[in-house]
């Protein structure tokens, strides 16, 4: 047994000894594996988890909407400006706090009511917008409602056009603005504005004339004269415009072959008709085109919304087992009072057949509608269990005047 | 081949290897770990400003590179803890002796076991100050010290190099008798 005490200088001598270990390798033989080596190019580390995270903004980018309660409560406020209560709180607000209670009641204790909190809320922000024009739209915007033939000439549609009020321009400046640039074709219907006519307006006749030139092409066939007249008649505002007169070339009158020479025509507004869907092809939501038929009471014009129009295109705007009943409430008698057949229950689905009869309603004069024992208390952003204002337009679209 | 390279080589290679190999005890990666050597000192060359020898920036380097492939190879928590606790080094390498060091005598072999029981620290400055003889002022530039860190380490290095040594002697004496009957 070694018992030597190695002294300081004796383990640094040792140390001094340790073997002069040497690499064998010929130099050239390092240089290439260098080369080799630094062409290879490490990926930097953080490349990645680089990656990675950004792969998972990305989708908590498209996952976010869907996945945040915030993002509800965002668009729960856009559709309560768009609300159509005027007078109460609006509907949404209303729905959130139901909301709020319901999760009061049944904390986050249970998964179950987590998911169904979380369906609710997600189902509160997937309906589609409503398509007509309510009262407040007013507020900020300009309405012109233009006939527009749908592409195969048989039917007009109404469209409402929003733009902006523009305080040092006259309704007429804007409405010429706005003929410019209506889009048809975007919209699935045919191009007819501008009129290929000079227009002006006089407010003491409350009138508009129409100047065309002598080889205008609006009287080549019945159809043309047709819908030019009906169109006419109904794309003016009725308060503001009670006829239209026509020249041509400045003379008097316009030739529109078989009505022979006309010089005016009484301006019109819809009434006692019936709103049916127009599917256009070229958008998933219907058009709400109302019925060239007038019909004597309101419940006739029910009944025949569950039936299509096949001649003209029409597509049923009520489903066939829905039944509405009038009935007479309280009230001033611009409400109308719908029962609604106990076993039909509404969803969010329902919400353009529920814009049809918004619309006939208005059409036959009405200013409200208030549902009675209806089993749906919300379709879309309307609180059926509220009197509800009636749109003042159909077929809503936007447009920037600049 | 680079001239660099070349001058490099010709001058430093088999010190950078001898040191390499000594931190980590294994030819293989010490000829890996020259390479990445080499690597640094080639992209930084041009930025070398002389304000210490060519030899002591070499070692720095060669120094870093050890510690980051102790560092990847242990994971930094480790790492740490080790740093941290000095008694916490433990021989964690069976590999096998190289040629030069099987023809040695004992007393070699068994200080060339015991400097993996020292810290990182007291190993560099062991090798850099007994096997490549550096100075203690060169050693301090080498590793980025100053020059009493140096001594003191170096001090501490022995004395705990030559308490290992001792035990380990009792430890390994029996086996070590049983081969030499």
């Amino acid at each position: 047994m070694r018992k030597r005490k190695l002294n300081d200088r004796e383990l640094e001598e040792l140390l001094r000894q340790l073997p002069k270990v040497s690499d064998p390798r010929h130099p050239s033989e390092i240089y290439q594996g260098l080369s080799l080596k630094k062409k290879k190019k490490r990926i930097p580390v953080w490349v990645i988890p680089g990656l990675a995270t950004g792969a998972v903004l990305v989708l908590l980018f498209i996952l976010s909407p869907t996945l945040t309660s915030w993002d509800n409560v965002a668009n729960n406020s856009d559709h309560a400006e768009l609300s159509v209560e005027s007078t109460e709180s609006p509907q949404e607000s209303s729905r959130a706090a139901d909301n709020a209670d319901s999760n009061a009641m049944s904390p986050f204790s249970t998964e179950e009511s987590l998911d169904n909190t979380i369906e609710e809320t997600l189902t509160a922000n997937e309906y589609e917008e409503p398509t007509a024009v309510y009262p407040d739209d007013l507020e900020n915007n300009q309405i012109f409602t233009f006939s527009i033939p749908d592409p195969n000439a048989q039917l007009i549609v109404p469209v409402t056009v929003l733009v902006d009020k523009i305080e040092q321009k006259t309704w007429f400046d804007l409405y010429e603005e706005t003929m410019v640039k209506l889009d048809e074709e975007e919209w699935g219907l045919s191009e007819y504005f501008p009129l290929e006519a000079s227009m002006s307006y006089d407010e003491g006749n409350q009138s508009v004339n129409v100047d065309v030139a002598a080889n205008h092409t609006y009287g080549y066939g019945s159809t043309a004269e047709t819908i030019f007249t009906s169109i006419l008649k109904e794309s003016f505002p009725v308060e503001k415009v009670k006829k239209v007169t026509f020249t041509t070339d400045g003379q008097r009158g316009i030739e529109l072959g078989n009505y022979g020479t006309i010089s005016e025509l009484q301006t019109e507004e819809g009434a006692n008709q019936a709103y049916f869907f127009f599917y256009s092809g070229k958008e998933d939501r219907p058009y709400l085109v109302p019925s060239a038929e007038h019909f004597g009471t309101i419940s006739e014009a029910f009944a025949k919304m569950r039936v299509d129009q096949e001649v003209l295109g029409l597509k049923a705007s009520l489903p066939k087992d829905l039944v509405l009943e009038k009935s007479d409430g309280e009230g001033s008698g611009k409400t109308l009072y719908l029962k609604v057949s106990e076993d039909f229950s509404m969803d969010d689905d329902f919400l353009d057949s529920l814009e049809a009869i918004f619309l006939t309603a208005r059409n036959f004069g009405y200013d409200f509608i208030r549902f009675e024992n209806g089993n749906t208390e919300h379709v879309g952003p309307f609180d059926l269990s509220k009197e509800l204002p009636l749109p003042v337009a159909p077929n809503k679209k936007m447009i920037e005047l600049n | 081949m680079d001239s660099v390279f070349d001058h490099l080589y010709q001058k430093y290679h088999q010190d950078l290897f001898r040191f390499l190999f000594y931190m980590v005890k294994n030819k293989e990666l010490a000829e890996d770990l020259v390479q990445e050597v080499y690597i640094r000192v080639l992209k930084a060359y041009d930025r070398f400003e002389g304000n210490s020898s060519e030899k002591t920036w070499l070692f720095s380097i060669a120094k870093n590179v050890a510690i980051d492939h102790f560092r990847k190879q242990k994971g930094w928590k480790k790492w740490l803890l080790e740093k941290l606790d000095f008694s916490a080094t433990q021989i964690s390498d069976q590999l096998p002796l190289p040629e030069e060091l099987a023809q040695q005598k004992e007393e070699i072999k068994l200080i060339y076991h015991c400097l993996d029981r020292c810290t990182v620290d007291q190993k560099m400055v062991i090798i850099l100050r007994y096997i490549h003889e550096l100075s203690i002022g060169e050693t301090a530039e080498a590793l980025d010290w100053t020059e009493s860190k140096v001594k003191t380490t170096q001090h501490r290095a022995i004395k705990s190099l030559r308490k290992m040594m001792e035990e380990v002697d009792k430890e390994v004496v029996p086996s070590e008798k049983t081969e030499v009957k």
